[in-house]
């Protein structure tokens, strides 16, 4: 639909005034766009990690490399393209499982010193993984460090309300 | 000269006495304001959009919270992941998640804090356990703020620093450091609305479905009475109280699990003691994720599982001191 009126709008068909609404619809797309992107620079430099992988602008520059030149007019829609990259990225960051990791303990400065963790075995194993979401749910009651309930199979009777079930 | 020497003596231990003093007033003011933010939470009208990060995860909640003649009402959004709304009204919270493309679950949930009202309305564990002093000003989500920086006073908790809207008191960012000041957990609102009307509709979940499946939360966790505990802690490292202890129906778990919670003020630790024969697999090492450590052991045919938003040393100390009366 846009399209299609864009390329009306590169073949000269439009009169004036919906040239001009075109175009102030095709601002308001690059407006949001950069809101979106202020607000993932932002969630990027609290984070102090990248989310994407590291040659993500690369294969996101092939991507755009391989859409078809268009004219004039119509380079406002590869600015959409991007905005559609990131959010797909960034819910699939959300929803990554977050592994736990595991501390070896020097068993010579025992627990008397302040820092007894002196590596990082890897990751725990799913099975622990599992354990412990079980008792951090129980935890997070009482804890501020809440995140919103996930995936967490709770020990509840559910009940059918219109009894469909 | 030796007079002079007392004299420089006499001077330098007046100058100690001043500085003091003046870190007693500085704490006492810090206090005051931590009291302000801790009330600004529940009686302010607010509305925005934060982040919960520790390690490399990040998660973004969309708040918006009223006080009114009836009381207190909060939304919470999760703007990450699958779509989940919690709804408070009052005392009661209601999680809304999607279960299929038609339908939709509403649990009865439990939560005693969430940002930004993190801070209890009890005082006395907080100055007995952290040293409270203002930082350099900063400004977050707009607002100008007050820096306080919650200081530990020995090695069994973490450092937290809170950002204030200077106007209104209202908690806008809260971190937690450890001991090297690296940043291990943190919330900090984004974009902040605070005051002003916001309208009630605001508040129906979004999540809708056709069918709609209740889980009424039937009594998994009972309190217990200490007498029937049997078991105890016996060196809780200082600072620490019991919160309260219950027995707790837990996935997986044929038989039910004792849950401790002990805490400092601001910092939460769980205790779990199960009989050995319902666990699948006893860990070895402490876990850890972002700022809450784990570590289990097994005492007399128990597993005991020690889990909370502080150092190793403290979860380890806590599970290697629990024993049965």
């Amino acid at each position: 639909m846009m399209e299609s009126r864009i390329s009306a709008l590169a073949d000269g068909e439009l009169d004036h005034e919906e040239a001009n609404a075109i175009l102030l619809s095709a601002r308001e797309q690059m407006e949001l766009q950069q809101k979106w992107n202020m607000y993932h620079l932002i969630g990027d430099s609290l984070r102090q990690t990248s989310p994407l992988s590291p040659d993500f602008n690369a294969r996101l520059a092939g991507q755009l490399a391989k859409e078809p030149t268009v004219l004039a007019p119509r380079r406002f829609l590869p600015h959409l393209r991007p905005l559609m990259v990131l959010s797909a990225a960034a819910s699939v960051a959300a929803v990554s499982l977050v592994a736990w990791v595991a501390l070896q303990f020097n068993h010579e400065s025992g627990l008397g010193a302040a820092n007894t963790v002196v590596a990082e075995a890897g990751t725990a194993s799913a099975s622990s993984e599992i354990n412990v979401n079980a008792y951090l749910a129980a935890h997070q009651e009482y804890s501020q460090a809440v995140q919103l309930p996930r995936n967490y199979q709770r020990a509840s009777l559910e009940k059918s309300r219109d009894g469909d079930r | 000269m030796r007079a002079l020497l007392l004299v420089l003596v006499a001077a330098l231990m007046g100058l100690q006495g001043v500085s003091q003093a003046a870190e007693v007033a500085q704490q006492t003011d810090a206090l005051n304001w931590l009291k302000k933010v801790a009330a600004a939470a529940h009686q302010l009208n607010y509305s925005g959009i934060y982040i919960y990060q520790y390690g490399d995860h990040i998660e973004t909640s969309k708040i918006t919270h009223i006080k009114d003649e009836s009381g207190e009402h909060e939304k919470l959004e999760a703007l990450d992941g699958s779509p989940r709304e919690v709804i408070r009204n009052n005392a009661e919270v209601l999680c809304f998640k999607p279960d299929n493309s038609t339908s939709v679950v509403v649990e009865k949930i439990k939560v005693e804090k969430s940002f930004p009202a993190l801070l209890p309305e009890q005082f006395d564990g907080i100055a007995e356990n952290y040293r409270a002093r203002f930082a350099e000003p900063d400004r977050t989500a707009g607002h100008a703020c007050k820096v306080i920086v919650l200081g530990p006073r020995d090695q069994y908790r973490y450092q937290h620093k809170l950002w204030i809207d200077q106007a209104t008191g209202l908690l806008l960012k809260a971190g937690m450091l450890n001991e090297r000041n690296e940043v291990i957990g943190q919330f900090a609102f984004t974009q902040v609305e605070i005051g002003g009307q916001i309208d009630r509709a605001s508040f129906k979940p979004k999540i809708a479905g056709k069918k709609v499946r209740v889980s009424s939360e039937p009594a998994t966790a009972t309190e217990l009475r200490q007498s029937d505990l049997s078991w105890a802690v016996k060196r809780l490292p200082p600072g620490f109280v019991q919160v309260t202890v219950m027995r707790r129906i837990m996935p997986g778990k044929g038989v039910p699990v004792k849950h401790l919670v002990f805490s400092d003020g601001l910092a939460t630790v769980s205790v779990f003691i199960e009989p050995v024969a319902t666990v699948t697999k006893p860990m070895q090492s402490v876990l850890r994720q972002g700022a809450t450590h784990v570590y289990t052991r097994t005492v007399a045919d128990h597993q005991i599982t020690v889990l909370g938003e502080v150092p190793a040393i403290t979860v380890m100390q806590i599970a290697n001191s629990v024993s049965k009366n």
